[in-house]
This record gives C-alpha cells, sequence and structure tokens, in this order.
C-alpha cells in the first residue's frame, strides 16, 4: 500500500486574527476580575 | 410528584422528541444526514455546542460542588475561551477548506490511513463507554432520590435520544438542543428566583452575598501552586485550555455540532458565542448552589443528602448512632440559624466579626457531623459512595420547589441527559460510518451510507443503554471514564497539532509517537496509582499532549526524511 505524498501538506488556509477574538478574551478577563472583585467585596 | 410535574415532564420530553424527527425529516444524502445539510446558523452552533457538554450531572454536581466548596470551581473553565479562540482561528479553517465530515479524515488528508484509523479507534473506544455514562449519571441519582428503576429509566432516557437521533441525524439534534437550551436556562433562572423568594424576609440577595462569604463560599480565585487542589487558576488556565482545546477540536461529538454551519463565518460565530457565554453561565449555575446553601442556612437539612446509603445506615446496626448524630445537628441548625439572622442584621463590624467567629465554629461542628455520618455509611456498607454533592441540588428541588416547578427542573436534567448522549451517537455513529466503514467500503449511493449511518447510531445507542445499565457493577464508573478520557485526550491533541504546526514531522514518526506515547501515558497514570509519583489525572491531558510532540521530533529527527514511503 503506498503512502501519501507527505508534501502534500495542506498549507492553504490562512489563520486570519480577528477583532471578535480579541473580544473574547477580554470579555472573559473583565467576567474574570468582576466575578472576582465583587465577591471579595463579601467574602 | 404531582400529576402536574408529570404532564410538565413528559409533555416537554415529548414535544422535543416530536419536533427534533419533524424538522429534521427528509435527509437525501450523507451530507444531510450527518452535517444537518450545512445550513446550521452561529446561534444554533452556540447552544448546540453548550448543550453537547452541559450534561445532566452537569446540573446536578455543579450546584451541590458549591454547596459544598464554593466558587471555585468556576476557574476550571478559565481555558475554554483560549482554546476557543485557538480553534477558532486555526481548526475551524483547516476543517472547512478540506470539507471534511469527521476530525479524523483530516489526519489522513495531513498524514495518513493509519493515523486516521488510531485516533478514530481511541474516540469510538473512549466516547462509547462516556455515552453509557451520560444516561446512567443521572438514572442513578433519580432513580435514588424519586425510587424509579434505573433500568427502567436507562432505557426510556437511551431509547427517547434514539428516536430522533437516528431518524434525523445531525439537524435532529441540532434543534433539539436549542429547545432543551431553552427549558434548561429558563428552569435554572426560575430555580434561583425562587431560592430568593424562600429566603427570610430581611434577608435580600445582598445579604445573602454576605451570609455566602462569611462561609467561605465566594472564593473565586486561588493562585496556588497546590498540585493537590484540583481547582486553581492555573490548572483552570493551563490544564483547562488544552482539555477543552481537545475536546472542542478534535472530538468529533462537538466538532460534528460547529461542521454543520452555513458558512466559516457562522461556525467560528458559534464558538465564539460559546466562549462568551460559558464562564457567566457556569458561574451562575455555582451562584445557584450558593444560595441552596445559604437557603439551608435557615431550613432544616438532612445529615447526608443521598437518602439510598441513609436507608442502608438506617438499616444496620448503626442505626441509632446516625440518629444520635441527626438529632445533634437539628440542634445546631437552630442556634445556626438565629445567629445567621443576627449577622445579616449587624451593622457593627466589630459585633459581625465576633458573630461571625460563632457562626464559622457552628458550621465546622455541622462539618465534623457530616464527616461522622460518612463514617458510619461507610461502616454499614463499605462499598456505599459518601460523596453526597451529586444529591444536594435534586434534594432541594424534590423538597422546595412548587407543583409544576418540580416537573420542569425535571425536565431540564433529563434534557441535559438526552442533549450530551445525542451529540455523542450522532458522533459516534458518523465516526464509524466515514472513518471505518465508508472509507474501506467506498462507491456505494448516498442513499446506502446514510442506511449505514442509521444503522451504527442505533448501534450505538444500544451499546449506551448497555454500558449505562451494567454501570452500576463498578465502582467509580464515572471517575474511571474521565481517566480514560484523559488518558487519549492528551495523545490525541498532540497529533492534531503535530499535524498543524509541524509540518516538519511526517506520518511514520507521529504514528509510532502516538502509540509509544500512548504507553506512555498509561505507564504515568500507573506510577500514579501505585504513588510512585504524583500526578493529578486531569493534568495528563497537558502531559500527554506535550510528550506527543516531543517524541514524535525525536523520531523525526533520528529516522530522518521519510516522503514517499512504499510500505511493503
Amino acid at each position: 500500500m503506498e503512502e501519501k505524498d507527505q508534501n502534500n501538506i495542506p498549507e492553504k488556509t490562512k489563520f486570519v486574527w480577528s477583532h471578535r477574538y480579541t473580544l473574547v478574551l477580554l470579555f472573559n478577563a473583565v467576567y474574570i476580575l468582576f466575578f472576582y472583585y465583587l465577591m471579595k467585596t463579601y467574602a | 410528584m404531582e400529576n402536574i410535574d408529570w404532564y410538565i415532564l413528559i409533555g416537554t420530553l415529548l414535544f422535543i422528541v416530536l419536533y427534533g424527527t419533524f424538522k429534521s425529516r427528509g435527509n437525501q444524502n450523507v451530507t444531510d444526514y450527518l452535517k444537518g445539510g450545512n445550513s446550521a446558523r452561529w446561534w444554533t452552533i452556540g447552544l448546540s455546542v453548550m448543550a453537547t457538554q452541559a450534561s445532566a450531572i452537569t446540573f446536578l454536581s455543579t450546584p451541590g460542588q458549591a454547596f459544598h466548596d464554593g466558587l471555585g470551581f468556576v476557574q476550571f473553565y478559565f481555558g475554554l475561551p483560549i482554546a476557543m479562540v485557538v480553534i477558532c482561528l486555526v481548526f475551524i479553517p483547516i476543517y472547512h477548506r478540506l470539507n471534511v465530515f469527521t476530525a479524523y479524515e483530516y489526519l489522513e488528508s495531513r498524514f495518513d490511513l493509519k493515523t486516521r484509523t488510531l485516533t478514530a479507534i481511541l474516540f469510538l473506544i473512549q466516547r462509547g463507554l462516556a455515552a453509557g455514562i451520560t444516561i446512567f449519571a443521572p438514572s442513578i441519582i433519580l432513580s435514588a432520590v424519586l425510587g424509579w428503576n434505573l433500568i427502567h429509566l436507562n432505557i426510556i432516557i437511551g431509547i427517547l435520544v434514539i428516536i430522533y437521533t437516528v431518524s434525523g441525524g445531525t439537524k435532529a439534534v441540532s434543534v433539539t438542543q436549542k429547545q432543551q437550551m431553552l427549558v434548561i436556562f429558563a428552569g435554572m433562572l426560575f430555580a434561583f428566583l425562587m431560592i430568593l423568594n424562600y429566603l427570610p424576609l430581611d434577608i435580600s440577595f445582598d445579604k445573602a452575598l454576605d451570609i455566602a462569604g462569611a462561609n467561605g463560599k465566594l472564593d473565586v480565585l486561588d493562585f496556588s501552586f497546590d498540585f493537590e487542589n484540583r481547582y486553581t487558576f492555573w490548572s483552570g488556565i493551563i490544564g483547562g485550555t488544552f482539555l477543552a482545546l481537545s475536546y472542542f477540536g478534535t472530538d468529533q461529538s462537538q466538532v460534528q455540532r460547529y461542521l454543520s454551519g452555513k458558512s466559516l463565518k457562522e461556525m467560528q460565530m458559534g464558538m465564539i458565542f460559546n466562549g462568551l457565554l460559558k464562564v457567566p453561565m457556569q458561574f451562575f449555575i455555582l451562584l445557584v448552589g450558593v444560595m441552596v446553601f445559604v437557603f439551608y442556612q435557615f431550613n432544616s437539612s438532612p445529615l447526608h443528602f443521598n437518602p439510598s446509603v441513609v436507608k442502608d445506615v438506617m438499616a444496620s446496626e448503626y442505626a441509632q448512632e446516625y440518629e444520635a448524630l441527626s438529632s445533634e445537628k437539628k440542634t445546631l441548625e437552630l442556634q445556626l440559624k438565629e445567629k445567621q439572622i443576627s449577622y445579616a442584621r449587624l451593622e457593627d463590624p466589630a459585633s459581625k466579626q465576633t458573630l461571625l467567629s460563632e457562626i464559622t465554629a457552628l458550621n465546622t461542628q455541622e462539618n465534623t457531623l457530616r464527616a461522622q455520618s460518612k463514617e458510619l455509611i461507610k461502616k454499614a456498607n463499605p462499598n456505599a459512595e459518601t460523596n453526597d454533592k451529586d444529591y444536594v441540588f435534586i434534594h432541594f428541588i424534590l423538597n422546595n420547589l412548587p407543583r409544576g416547578l418540580i416537573g420542569l427542573l425535571l425536565a431540564v436534567i433529563l434534557s441535559a441527559a438526552m442533549s450530551s448522549t445525542a451529540s455523542e451517537l450522532n458522533a459516534l455513529g458518523s465516526t464509524t460510518t466515514i472513518d471505518l466503514y465508508k472509507r474501506n467500503k467506498s462507491g456505494r449511493s448516498e442513499k446506502h451510507y446514510v442506511y449505514a449511518s442509521k444503522w451504527f447510531t442505533l448501534l450505538w445507542g444500544v451499546i449506551a443503554i448497555f454500558v449505562a445499565c451494567f454501570a452500576n457493577l463498578f465502582d467509580n464508573l464515572i471517575q474511571l471514564v474521565n481517566i480514560i478520557g484523559s488518558l487519549f485526550y492528551g495523545n490525541i491533541l498532540g497529533v492534531f497539532l503535530l499535524a498543524f504546526f509541524f509540518k516538519y514531522v511526517k506520518s511514520r514518526a507521529v504514528f509510532i509517537a502516538a502509540l509509544i506515547n500512548q504507553v506512555l501515558v498509561i505507564a504515568l497514570y500507573t506510577m500514579d496509582k501505585f504513588e510512585i509519583i504524583n500526578i493529578p489525572y486531569l493534568w495528563l491531558n497537558f502531559v500527554g499532549c506535550v510528550t506527543a510532540i516531543v517524541i514524535a521530533f525525536l523520531l523525526q529527527a533520528t529516522s530522518g526524511n521519510n516522503d514517499k514511503i512504499v510500505e511493503a
């Protein structure tokens, strides 16, 4: 059985950063800090 | 349960099953059946991904976790948004461009058939067992508290899922998951509002948080490097990212959800939706558990929340000792209630501090009584599971919520079980058809492969019910399935990361590395079991991934170029 050509690696895909990804990370950082400080006021 | 609860429970579940079957009728080809005709919009994908991850145990166990240990469990999800971004950026564009049906199909185009087959088989073993446990876990709890027959419940949940998953495929799974998430969100919100409503009149939400905080239930972040502590900021960020990357990026039960998207952008938006909602959603579920804790500061709670093990101890020679502990707890509860009300009313910080010390002392005494009760349970039945966190929330639901809402909350639990199981069966059927059957029996008609997918989905459904029915015979089977997942996930993720990022490494090196690494990960786990090393099993996801990459690199470096290898 012949294996496929190992140089035939999919390399056309472009990885494009989007502002949406920045927003996801930013929002989660804000959630975490918000939960942390809000709960800390009661803890 | 009253009649109205039964009407709501049965009505909700039947509506979801019939709606899913009706909306997804008329699948013509494999793309329709396995990728929902590539018609899903981003909100459908997002809800479907969330519904797949949130099994019944999420809604039973998570509030119980918060009841005992507070909000710290939320840290487990901190890596998820990072993983969502990596999946949107790398995984989805590649899968979309190659128009694959399964994640493992991509590995053949990048490496070779044997790497694809190996990862597909590892997935089938791990997910096939997990599907059974997804059914079994809520069944065992509901049968314990409601007295329902465990086997009947396993079969009913399994058959309901099989009906719409087999008939409608991926589209049926997606459309039902939207309804199921609606039921889940509504049920949890009602439960939360009802708990607040049940608190004493002068205990507002603000004061309830004050009480929870005073009892150490609101500690969100733990920055310690304690390897023994499973939930810290670091394990959440590092371990959580790797676990979420493996689960959402390489587990077909999740990959299939976004592969059904209408376009690349819809798929990415669906995952972003999940990345935005998951942490607040888990925080909210934990907060419900914390409010249940506050509720039980003013109301009587059992010494142990699992009624079946209490029944065992009450039928044993330790019944009197258990009774004595129970009455001691009741005395403590009265004192605690009085002091909690005083604490919530006080404004002076110095007086509050004094009272807080007294409350903490009473809670410590209560915890000691709970620990003693567990010892008695263990003595009465050495095989009994003494951890009762899975039973806290269901105990609250059944004993406190009004008629109708009990039916809705039970529908939440069963909907969650069904939504996760449906995705699992759908993925198991798809992987068996595409990666094993179609790959070896090509050239048949589209209709033939659709039928084959339906039969394989049905077969996996029957296997899942079978596993669920026999799961009770094994101790700690749920943990066993999680361990099996951790043993395989890191290795599979390592193979995918090699495929995406390291073009230098070729197929033979990856395949041999995956085999060696699997043995290594199992050896590490065994050494941990025999206390030769200390590595909690969740960290195996991270370690397994890194070692897969390192071994593949070493093998590639020593073997040289193996382009265009001809095998004998």
